[in-house]
């Protein structure tokens, strides 16, 4: 599908990509971000990748909106082929699994018919696809878990997730960047901070990068914890073709 | 009497009012990460006073909801009350708004419940000073992020001015009533009262709606019920109906979107929404209406017109243009500022 442009107010656009969700599309929008930013423009404000669409807040003193969809269409033939030795970012997220840190990894791995050890593998095994941020800072929305250990939310949402809790809500998984009440089945919690809130560069994750998450134990994460912001994350490039468990 | 120097002045809060934040224009840059812009509700009012203070870059001001907070001022510094009447007094002497008034050591800031409108901004010269986060010191209070420690203000806070030199500042004596300052150029939005209708530009989501759904939007009265903040309004009014589902794969927003979930009943999104939303939005309101939306309160109502992205960015550009305009006034205004005995 050719992407569509429509406007969002008097100061914005909104470029729909296709109502679905798939990591291709996630790619092709990236890709128009990258292109619009070579562009080099005055006056684009915000660029806010989602699912499958992108929004772009510019300066309507100085485009109107006939001028920026003609500044923006070439920027949306899609020009990349899939290959498998295109270099992706993956960046690893340390965990303790279960115990304290993951009260629900039993449940997990009952409600799957499976062990906690084949629960932390499955979880581990994946690199998974950051398709956008959103909800509240830092939030990442991540595709590709193995349905093999969805798991439905709790049933009472608890008060209190501790920042840095990993959890399972269906067929999603995620980390809590902040302390906040949820619903998600908690197995395991990373000493990594997800959004910080004193650098430039605040979120530890951007849409297009892949998170691996990566068992540690308690000692380890009680080390990454001590050095607080000054822990480096270990970010590596990978080629397409040598990510885990993404099919 | 010339001043040009401002320097560590501090704001003690003996009362914190209704719900009072500190906001400048708010967090740009950063919802590709899901961090909220927040900033002003009213941007308007909030940029009138700042040029009214001498602040060439929108700093850090006070926000406040219905009832003000009663200030004590250690220091020298000048101020502006811009937006909602609250009746402004310093010293328990009424002063007018748009109008820029120096304070000295122990001069008391406070003010009365609201008598039109619902957000008053208290500009300060050189801004208030507290740490910024991505770039603004805007408090989101959900997210607990900015102004003091991410929350409203409370009786017994303190907060720094930051130090500003100028040109010289004439001070003349503030007489009371009867004193003429009203400037009208400076108070007048413009343009729309109060009750006209909101313009609205669909979106491509306006699809997801019946014809008789974009209809009843265009011509009924909705109501701000009790759930209206700084994330959002929540709306009441004739239900308007969707196609099938109310449910989208999560999008982007702007301040002024507007939401319908499967209630058919609007939400319109405000200055601290979140960045991305999972709910069909009809379309947005144009950023002349957004400034009026933000001071109408509880129980009011509205209706939306519809109008094209043509009209709208003539409108957007007119709006613009006179905002400027008064900025520059305000700014001239800045030089010559009053003094309550």
């Amino acid at each position: 599908m050719k992407p569509t442009i429509s406007p969002v107010g008097d100061r914005a656009i909104s470029i729909d990509f296709g109502q679905v969700i798939d990591p291709t599309i996630n790619r092709h929008i990236r890709q128009t971000i990258e292109r619009i930013k070579e562009l080099q423009l005055e006056g684009i404000i915000e660029l806010v990748p989602t699912y499958c669409a992108l929004l772009v807040e510019y300066d309507a003193m100085l485009y109107s909106y006939s001028e920026i969809c003609n500044i923006i269409e070439p920027t949306l033939e899609e020009g990349m082929t899939n290959t498998t030795n295109e270099l992706v970012t993956v960046v690893e997220v340390p965990t303790v699994y279960g115990g304290e840190f993951g009260p629900d990894l039993s449940f997990v791995a009952s409600h799957n018919h499976l062990s906690e050890d084949e629960v932390i593998s499955i979880h581990s095994g994946t690199d998974y696809l950051v398709y956008m941020l959103g909800f509240i800072p830092g939030f990442t929305y991540l595709g590709g878990m193995d349905s093999c250990i969805a798991t439905p939310r709790l049933s009472s949402p608890r008060t209190l997730i501790p920042a840095g809790s990993v959890g399972i809500a269906g067929e999603q998984t995620g980390t809590y960047p902040s302390d906040s009440p949820g619903g998600w089945q908690i197995i395991g919690r990373t000493p990594v901070t997800m959004y910080d809130i004193s650098k430039a560069q605040a979120a530890l994750l951007k849409a297009g990068d892949y998170v691996r998450y990566v068992p540690i134990d308690e000692s380890e994460f009680h080390r990454i914890k001590a050095l607080g912001t000054d822990y480096v994350p270990v970010i590596r490039e990978v080629e397409v073709g040598d990510l885990r468990g993404v099919k | 009497m010339a001043l040009n120097k401002f320097e560590n002045a501090v704001i003690h809060v003996d009362a914190p009012g209704m719900y009072t934040t500190i906001q400048d224009i708010g967090r740009v840059g950063y919802q590709q990460y899901g961090m909220p812009v927040a900033g002003p509700m009213d941007s308007e009012s909030y940029l009138l006073g700042q040029a009214l203070v001498g602040n060439t870059e929108p700093v850090g001001a006070l926000e406040c909801t219905i009832l003000p907070p009663t200030l004590t001022v250690k220091g020298t510094c000048i101020v502006a009350f811009t937006g909602a009447d609250m009746q402004p007094t310093i010293n328990n002497v009424v002063v007018p708004r748009y109008i820029p008034f120096v304070c000295h050591e122990g001069d008391v800031i406070s003010g009365g419940f609201s008598q039109c409108g619902v957000r008053m901004y208290i500009a300060f010269s050189g801004g208030i000073d507290v740490p910024e986060i991505n770039g603004s010191v805007s408090t989101h209070t959900k997210a607990k992020i900015g102004g003091l420690e991410g929350r409203q203000l409370k009786a017994g806070d303190e907060f720094g001015i930051k130090s500003l030199t100028r040109e010289a500042v004439h001070v003349c004596d503030y007489y009371g009533e009867g004193h003429n300052l009203f400037n009208t150029v400076l108070y007048n939005r413009g343009g729309r009262e109060y009750h006209e209708p909101l313009r609205v530009v669909l979106g491509e989501q306006a699809k997801h709606f019946t014809e008789n759904g974009i209809k009843t939007f265009g011509s009924k009265i909705y109501t701000l019920t009790v759930q209206c903040d700084r994330m959002g309004f929540r709306l009441d009014g004739p239900i308007i109906e969707h196609v099938d589902s109310a449910d989208i794969i999560s999008d982007g927003a702007v301040f002024g979107s507007i939401q319908v979930p499967s209630d058919g009943n609007p939400i319109v999104l405000m200055a601290d929404r979140q960045t991305t939303g999972g709910y069909t939005k009809i379309g947005t309101i144009i950023t002349a209406d957004l400034p009026r939306l933000s001071q109408l309160p509880v129980g009011d109502g509205i209706h939306f017109d519809i109008v094209s992205i043509e009209d709208a960015q003539d409108i957007y550009r007119t709006y613009m243009k006179r905002l400027h305009k008064r900025m520059q006034l305000a700014y001239e205004q800045s030089t010559y500022v009053f003094k309550v005995n």
